[in-house]
This record gives C-alpha cells, structure tokens and sequence, in this order.
C-alpha cells in the first residue's frame, strides 16, 4: 500500500476529525441530576461508536476531498513464461501468398497467417512479457517489452497493414535485441521470434554488434521462415559452389550465421501456415522457465471509496439521529 | 386564592407569643392546664372555689390555662439550577406557588412568615428575615423568583440555618434532594432545634417518564456533563428502580433527623401538605 493524496493542504481538515469528541451530536435534555442515573455499560458503548463512526466520516470526508489514491506501484510477479520479442519481416514479399501471389480471397498473405497465428500463440502464453518490433527497409518500434496481452495483441493486429519495401534483417535484429538492454537483470528466458519469409545479407558492422548482444543478453532465437515456393530453403546447398556465397543464396548464409552465433538457435522452415503453426507450438512447449518481474500498477483513485464510506457512515449517524427520543 | 391555603400545626410551642397553636406556655387559652396559688398568679377572675375549699392550706387557687402560642414559620428554598428544571410541571412555578402558599397559610394562621432562598450564595433580594407578618414583599420575592433563571449549586444552603431564628420555628426546606446524602444531613444537622418539613420536588418527567425506545443525551443542569442513554424498557427499569432506591435513601436521611419528608411529584399542591399534617397528627 502506498497511499498518497493530489492536495495535501486539504489533510489538514483532518483535525476536525476531532469534533466528535466534544459534542456527539444527539440533541441534549436538561435534566436536573444525572448522578442518580445507574451507569449503563450499553450505552457507554453507544456513545463511543457514535463518536468513533463521526470521526472515521470525518475522517473518509477529508481523505476524499484531499483526493486519496493508491499511488503508482510496482509489484514483483513471478510467472512461467518468457521475454519474447517477436521480430515481425514487413517486407512486400509477405503481403503476398506461399504461392507468391498477390492474395485473392482463397489464400490468405504470409502477413495475415503469421497475424492469426502470433495471435493465437500470444493468447496461450499468458504469463509471458512480449514485445513487438518490425524491420522492412528500416526498423520498426512497434511496443516494448510488456505484460499487457491486449497491447501486444494490438501491436500484432496492426502488423497486416500493406507493407513496405526491402528486408533489412540486421537492424531488425539490432532492434530486437535493444529491447533486452534496457532490461537491468535477467529472468526467465529472452526470445527472439523473428518471423520472416525470405533473408538478407548481414552487413560486417551490424555482424559484430549482434554477435556481441546476443551473447552478451543471452538471447535464444528461433526463425520462422516462410518460404515461399520455388524460394531457396534454409539447409540448400547449391548446385554450383560459385553461387555459395551471401548475396545469392542470403536464406542459407543467414542460417548460417545465427547458427554460429553460439546461442540456443532453432530455426522452422515453414512452406505452410500449418507449418508455423507446429513452429509456434515447439516454442510453447518448450519456452516455459520461471519469470521474475516488476507489473507496475498505475495509481488508483480512493476518493470514490471514500466517498462510499462516508455515506455509510453518515447514514448511520442519521439512523442514529433519527432513533432520538424527542419528549 | 383560598384553596391555596395548608393547615399546620406545631407540637411543643414554647412561644410567648399568642397565637393559634398548642403550646407549653401557660397563659389565657381555653385548655385548663393546673391550679396555682393566687399568690404566684394574681389573676382573681380566675379563682376556682371549689379547688380553694378543698386545699388543706386554704390558700386560694387560681385556674391556669395553656397559652396558644404563635409560631415563626420559614421556608427555605433550594436555589439551584435544577430547580429551574420543566419537566411535566416547572419546577420553578412549584417554588413559586409554595412561597405564596406557605406565606398565605402563615397569615392565615396569623403566625409570622420568613423566607431564605439559597442560590450559589445567599440573595438578599430574596430573603425575608426576621420572620414578619407583613405580606407585602412576598409577592416581589415570587416575582423575582418566577423570572429568574436559576445557576449553579444550592451551595448557600448550609448557611441558611444562620438567618433563621434561635427559637424553635417550622421550617419547610424546599428542594429536589439531588445533592449528595451527606450535604443533606449536614443541613438537618444545623437545623436541629427547628421543625423541619421536607418537601421534595420531583418530576415524573425525570424517571416514570422518561421515553421507552430511543437515543437521549442528558445534560446535568449544574454540573455540565452530559450522558448519552440507548433507551430500553431493560435501562428505563433500572433507572425508575434506582429512584425508588433514592427516594428509600432520602426518606431513611430526614427519618434519622426525626422528620418525614414529603415528596411531591406532581408540582405543588397545598392540600398535600394538609393531608400530611393531618398524617402526623393521627
């Protein structure tokens, strides 16, 4: 608990809390001598609660008016789950079908299937921390590592729009690992989900700064590649060594890049959506380890709580005052 | 007004005075009291034959008669602020009506009359002492009385006794009896060559009254605290059983002294006092 209130000049209102305790408010009778009146234990009490309940409405009063709330507080949570970051590839390529159309009502886009299924995965993981962020020509923020199902479903949901132009794997990745920087310690897992249909050459600088974060973070990846027909897959040796290098065959270097990375590295070659569907459910199965975190709880307003305890309490006074005996 | 009018009698008069009621001087009365020798009472109007005859010295004798004496009587009234108390009736219209009542009564009787009222101390607007026959100021005393507003203690009525008469004389002492016992047989106790009638003025409002359900908040006339009382048939027993238990209290006090006290509770009525007259006489 830790209550603050928006006007601490009202607070100090609160010494007419004391009121009730010179005068409790029943309308008085003279009588000549109360000395011979037995002592009522009954009554005693009475009186006492009277004062108490106008004190404790007096009380709920000047909280109320002095604008009383739950301050802004942070509550350490332990879950199972996992930091994910999904890395979502908004390159043209993914508006298109596996077949590598443009879709026509039969078929959904890459995009929209990697959409339903995030969200669906997003759903079943109720305890995880997930992040978004995008790459096409250029990375895209999209939202931070949070707790909060419907912003990260949001953040999905937005991913399908038309997309934009080239892949730029590396800053996306670049971004993607910037996300656990600002985590100061680590628990439960970090996970990269990069979901992308095709690849691009890792340029030597980015190289060295992802090489570095991904140990430094440790950081588990795992690639969903949606190939698309008659694109090279990921374990494809070309026929011809001259076309072995980078620039023509990116897919097959950039696995193996990631694979030298020396990081928990698993990547799903994916030629359907029920294929990413198995992908998404390895990770499930397998991403589960205790999750250490701050929920941060932002302030709560107690006036209307207040409030509401002031009428009771003042009600009762006037089911008190309206119980007197009027000679 | 001739209803407001108590017949009172006082035993053991010994007041030179004439007046109306038995009393042991010897005098001209009409109650033959003993015979004396003509030369301790010249009065030869009353030589008896046939008791001169009869005495073997033949000295004459004289009937003698017992005198009826007058008596001083005196009311003394508790000042204080519960007397100011209106309950079904007003306490201060029975203070009021008492003073006019025992005054008339004493004229009536042809005895004299004096008044002490005791407020937080002694009022000399409010005092008629020595005792006299003259009616005058006692109606400017009830004046006084009927619109004043009474405060604090009846503090000054332990030094009433100093402004009453060495003689023996009837005092009715006027007030509620809420102060402590002690303070009450304090007073009895300088008062004790006197007649004292104690006439106790009590309220139904105060205890039979009071309201069977309900919140009350009390607040003590004289000494300014005040009691709030969750009223129930349970507490309101209770609180009518410990009057009954004050009033055995204030009875059993003024027995001790050797007079009755009188309560009146409904007000002042001048045929109470008669009828307890009439009780102490039978």
């Amino acid at each position: 608990m830790n209550l603050t209130v928006d006007y601490p000049w009202v607070l100090f209102a609160l010494v007419l809390s004391f009121l009730p305790l010179f005068n409790n408010g029943v309308s008085h009778s003279r009588y000549p001598s109360i000395d011979i009146i037995p002592a009522d234990t009954f009554s005693i009490f009475f009186s006492a609660l009277i004062k108490v309940i106008a004190m404790a409405a007096i009380t709920c009063l000047v909280l109320a008016l002095a604008g009383l709330n739950r301050g802004k507080q942070s509550q350490e949570r332990i879950g199972y789950g996992a930091h994910i970051v999904l890395l979502l590839d908004r390159s043209k390529s993914m508006d298109y079908t596996y077949a590598g159309k443009a879709p026509d009502g039969s078929e959904e886009s890459k995009a929209s299937a990697a959409k339903r299924l995030l969200i669906d995965f997003i759903n079943k993981r109720q305890h995880d921390r997930i992040g978004v962020a995008g790459y096409s020509t250029s990375p895209l923020f999209f939202m931070p590592l949070t707790e909060n199902k419907q912003a990260a479903l949001a953040a999905v949901s937005a991913t399908d729009l038309p997309a934009l132009a080239y892949t730029n794997i590396s800053k996306g990745l670049t971004m993607g690992l910037s996300f656990f920087q600002q985590q100061s310690s680590q628990t439960g897992s970090r996970i990269i989900l990069m979901v992308s249909d095709g690849a691009a050459v890792v340029d030597p600088e980015s190289e060295a700064t992802i090489r570095r974060w991904a140990k430094q973070l440790n950081i588990r990846l795992y690639w969903i590649f949606m190939r698309s027909e008659n694109s090279p897959g990921l374990y494809e040796k070309p026929e011809d060594p001259r076309d072995d290098n980078a620039g023509a065959m990116p897919e097959r270097y950039l696995h193996l890049f990631f694979t030298s990375l020396g990081i928990p590295y698993k990547a799903y070659q994916a030629e359907n959506p029920d294929a990413v569907q198995q992908a998404i459910n390895d990770i499930n199965k397998l991403e589960n380890m205790p999750l250490h975190y701050v929920e941060k709880i932002p302030k709560q307003d107690l006036s209307t709580q207040c409030y509401l305890l002031a009428t009771f309490f003042i009600s009762l006074l006037l089911a008190f005052k309206l119980a007197e005996a009027r000679p | 007004m001739e209803d407001n009018i108590f017949h009172y009698r006082k035993p053991e008069q010994s007041n030179v005075f004439p007046g109306a009621h038995a009393g042991k001087s010897v005098g001209n009365g009409l109650l033959f009291k003993h015979h004396k020798p003509l030369m301790s009472a010249p009065d030869p109007r009353h030589i008896d034959l046939r008791a001169s005859l009869l005495n073997p010295f033949s000295h004459y004798q004289v009937k003698s008669f017992q005198q009826q004496s007058r008596v001083d009587v005196y009311l003394v009234a508790d000042l204080s602020a519960s007397m100011g108390y209106q309950g079904n009736d007003s306490k201060q219209q029975a203070l009021v009506d008492c003073l006019i009542s025992v005054a008339k009564s004493a004229h009536a009787t042809g005895d004299r009359f004096g008044f002490v009222g005791c407020g937080q101390a002694i009022d000399r607007q409010l005092l008629l002492s020595p005792a006299n026959l003259q009616k005058g100021r006692v109606n400017e005393i009830a004046k006084r009385i009927e619109t004043a507003t009474f405060t604090g203690q009846a503090e000054s009525l332990l030094q009433a006794a100093d402004y009453l008469p060495n003689s023996s004389s009837l005092v009715f002492l006027l007030s509620d009896f809420y102060m402590p016992v002690k303070m009450i047989q304090q007073q009895m106790q300088r008062l004790n060559k006197h007649t004292v009638i104690p006439l106790v003025l009590w309220d139904k409002q105060e205890s039979r009254d009071l309201p069977n359900w309900g919140v009350v908040k009390l607040a003590d006339m004289e000494q300014g605290k005040t009691r709030t009382l969750w009223m129930r048939p349970a507490l309101k027993n209770k609180i009518n059983a410990a009057f009954k238990q004050r009033k055995q209290q204030v009875q059993h006090c003024f027995r001790s002294f050797g007079s009755e006290p009188l309560f009146m509770e409904q007000g002042y009525r001048a045929e109470a006092i008669s009828q307890y007259f009439l009780q102490l006489a039978g």
